[in-house]
């Protein structure tokens, strides 16, 4: 027995096989028609601020909203289904994901008069969702259109190299999230951050090369290969480190380096282990509170070999948060040179913590408050990664 | 692009050593002023290096690879670089990113010049 549900899905697959990313709005509203409604897709801009309509065949075009104060930014931002009503009628804001990684959200409307949608038809428009968010981005490497229509104005040549070499923004499994973000996004100098999770090792990497300029992103992406290419060999913490020095040292003759945190989570143990190379020490929030910050493992950045490199151990408890960030964050100043600081970072932590957002949403608020400290403009690249140990954070970045 | 004006007083002493004083902020757009200064005095023959740090209230991380840069030159020289009276900015710099590790730091000139000679050993190997 076929239903509408299986025809509408097996319809997307169809149309989405040949098609062109442009062509991806109109063939996920002919697949969806099926069911009776209207769709129109909605993605993020780079800098999360605007979600933006993706230009279809036959529609008019939206202006942006905003994802502060309109109910399809309280979806995409709480990752929720939020139901908007006047009168009679009545529109659906589905999250849009690629898994958990925020793409924007679908605004489903019906194309008759009819009673809104209960919760397990909600259930089934959200995995829908999450579906055609996976083929969205499947596309986007083949066009542009996708990636124009997530951008406000035009990205760096730096930005443009580093955007390319990151893992999506937000990543979960069953024990634990990361998620991060980048800023200023369209001119990205020389931060980065990876992560790869395998079996129970959940490894992550924060980055901070010498500079803001190209040469900065070239260093930081020579940094991130070099590191994927020792991990993907079976390398651990120290190996990584020393195989960035090589990379840098054989290319570079200007002593540039990246200061950096390399570090590895063993999820059915809760052991962490980490390597800083001069990067500024990662905070561990626990019950809501930094209770302090991660000081060991030092070396001197990577790109200037160390031979003395102990790796620091710290033994996480179920629910920790473990928070990274570069200096761009904590010296981002005001137009009177006070800095952002330990301090204001600390509380904007532990706020978000108390509110139970989600880990992507807590970073983006986070990163805003750091973009309002210096005035909307950032002058240095501030990168935020945050981890999650905790089946609680998982749920909250599901609808 | 525009240059930060960053001034640079070398100076010597009987004990053969040579005395650098850069004066501003030293970051991606001075780096090169102060790095070709010592460079210059490397090749000429300067072979220990105090850099009084006394007259530079903010350092990035571009200002660091010029020590570094310096540290590897002279040691590769049979020399060595010592870091001077850093303010309490550009020495947390340098304690962040563990350089202080790699290139001592005194807090005067006059400590850099009377220190033992093992304490200038290099970290980075």
């Amino acid at each position: 027995m076929t239903d509408a549900w299986f025809e509408a899905t097996a319809d997307l697959l169809y149309r989405t096989q040949q098609t062109r990313g442009d062509q991806l709005p109109v063939a996920v509203t002919a697949a969806m028609r099926r069911l009776g409604v209207r769709t129109t897709l909605f993605l993020v801009d780079q800098e999360q601020q605007m979600l933006r309509m993706l230009p279809q065949a036959g529609a008019a075009m939206v202006d942006p909203m905003p994802v502060e104060g309109t109910l399809a930014g309280r979806a995409f931002s709480v990752v929720e289904t939020v139901i908007g009503r006047d009168g009679a009628d009545w529109r659906l804001w589905v999250p849009l994901l690629d898994g958990t990684d925020r793409l924007g959200v679908m605004e489903i409307r019906p194309l008759e008069p009819a009673p809104p949608p209960h919760p397990e038809q909600c259930g089934r428009y959200e995995l829908l969702a999450n579906l055609i968010g996976h083929l969205t981005v499947i596309h986007l490497p083949h066009g542009d259109m996708l990636v124009q229509a997530r951008r406000s104005r035009p990205m760096s040549v730096t930005s443009e190299l580093l955007w390319r070499l990151l893992p999506p923004l937000t990543f979960t499994c069953q024990e634990m999230v990361i998620s991060a973000v980048l800023e200023p996004c369209y001119e990205v100098g020389g931060d980065a951050f990876d992560y790869a999770v395998d079996g129970s090792l959940a490894r992550m990497a924060i980055l901070d090369a010498t500079g803001h300029d190209l040469s900065a992103g070239v260093t930081c992406s020579v940094g991130l290969a070099a590191i994927r290419a020792t991990r993907r060999d079976g390398g651990g913490l120290c190996a990584m480190g020393r195989a960035v020095d090589a990379a840098i040292a054989s290319q570079f003759a200007d002593a540039r380096f990246a200061t950096a945190v390399l570090a590895e989570l063993d999820l059915a143990s809760g052991r962490l282990r980490y390597v800083n190379a001069g990067h500024p020490p990662p905070l561990l929030i626990r019950d809501g509170k930094v209770v302090r910050t991660l000081d060991g493992g030092r070396r001197l950045p990577l790109g200037v070999a160390d031979a003395g490199v102990d790796v620091a151990e710290e033994l996480l408890q179920p629910g920790d948060r473990l928070l990274m960030y570069t200096d761009g964050v904590t010296e981002a100043h005001d137009s009177a040179g006070n800095v952002f600081g330990l301090d204001r970072l600390t509380d904007h932590a532990e706020r978000n913590a108390a509110a139970g957002l989600p880990a992507p949403e807590s970073l983006r608020r986070l990163s805003n408050a750091v973009r309002r400290h210096q005035y909307g403009e950032l002058h240095d690249d501030a990168t935020l990664l945050l981890m999650e140990w905790s089946s609680a954070a998982v749920e909250r970045t599901l609808p | 692009m525009s240059r930060t004006p960053l001034d640079v007083t070398v100076t010597g002493d009987a004990d053969g050593h040579t005395i650098v004083a850069p004066d501003g902020v030293l970051d991606f757009s001075s780096r090169h002023i102060l790095q070709d200064r010592l460079t210059a005095l490397l090749d000429e023959g300067h072979r220990y290096l105090i850099l009084d740090l006394s007259g530079v209230p903010l350092c990035d991380s571009s200002g660091l690879s010029v020590f570094i840069q310096t540290h590897r030159r002279a040691h590769e020289r049979g020399g060595w670089v010592r870091l001077a009276g850093a303010r309490p900015i550009v020495r947390r710099v340098l304690e962040i990113t563990n350089l202080d590790r790699m290139v001592a730091m005194y807090d005067t000139v006059s400590d850099a010049r009377t220190a033992d000679p093992a304490a200038s050993g290099p970290a980075e190997r």
